[in-house]
């Protein structure tokens, strides 16, 4: 099989078991409770961050580069969303006003730091069991 | 109602928003910043706002509504976003990479409640 066949096909399966994965995750949530604010989203974008800087990090040298393809820009990519961030915190401010605009600007700027830092880490323990610098 | 082929379409929307994020991401290539990134994030986040806006207004079915937010969900992507901006702060190039993240999350927003309000006012009158 050619490799950029091979690229797409293992990009769409990842993207497939990344949204598979999300989308578990918070049908379970909200099995657990009527939750009000978006925590599973900040839950999948905060692990998925970790992980992709883990394996950025860490290089992936021995990892064919389809599945380093599928696992990061079909599993991570999928798993993890921005548009979910955008929606849960426009709709609200747009339907009430600035009454959400706490809350929902908290939530915002705490998945720009809490993903840097999640970034971060990852980038630095995947360097670290490499050997390399990140 | 949410049974084993809702979760089967959503699941197959989210994988088409991947394959579409990494077409548009290998055409688009990554320069100094990230175009690619910033327009399936972009592009995304408004059509989740202007889906939303259309269910809203009784104009737009939920099963479609909820396989645009699928695909959207797919297409967009928060941890290559971070990861790339991480990179860029670690390089010390800190104003880039707080740039970066912070700009796409916000133009993310703003088009969403955009895409919201216009396709409402569009489609409800």
């Amino acid at each position: 099989m050619h490799t950029s066949v091979k690229s797409v096909l293992a990009v769409f399966i990842g993207g497939l078991a990344g949204s598979a994965a999300r989308i578990g995750i918070t049908l379970v949530a909200g099995q657990i409770d009527d939750y009000w604010w978006p925590y599973p989203t900040l839950l999948v974008n905060l692990v998925g961050s970790f992980v992709l800087g883990f394996l950025i990090g860490h290089g992936m040298r021995s990892v064919p580069a389809w599945l380093r393809l599928g696992v990061t820009t079909g599993f991570l990519g999928a798993f993890t969303t921005l548009s979910a961030i955008s929606l849960d915190v426009a709709v609200p401010i747009v339907r009430h006003g600035v009454g959400p605009l706490i809350v929902m600007g908290s939530y915002a700027i705490g998945s720009i730091i809490l993903g840097l830092v999640s970034a971060i880490v990852g980038l630095r323990l995947g360097a670290r069991r490499s050997g390399v610098s990140a | 109602m949410i049974d084993g082929w809702w979760i089967f379409a959503q699941v197959l929307a989210g994988g088409l928003g991947a394959l579409v994020r990494f077409g548009v991401m290998s055409v688009v290539r990554p320069g100094g910043w990230s175009w690619g990134l910033f327009a399936v994030n972009t592009l995304g986040s408004l059509a989740v706002g202007g889906a939303a806006g259309a269910f809203a207004v009784h104009a737009l079915d939920w099963t479609v509504a909820a396989l645009i937010l699928a695909f959207s969900a797919g297409l967009t992507t928060f941890s290559t976003l971070v990861v790339t901006a991480a990179q860029h702060i670690e390089r010390r190039e800190i104003r880039v990479g707080s740039i970066m993240v912070t700009s796409q999350v916000v133009v993310g927003i703003i088009v969403a409640g955009l895409g919201y309000i216009s396709i409402g006012l569009m489609l409800g009158s």
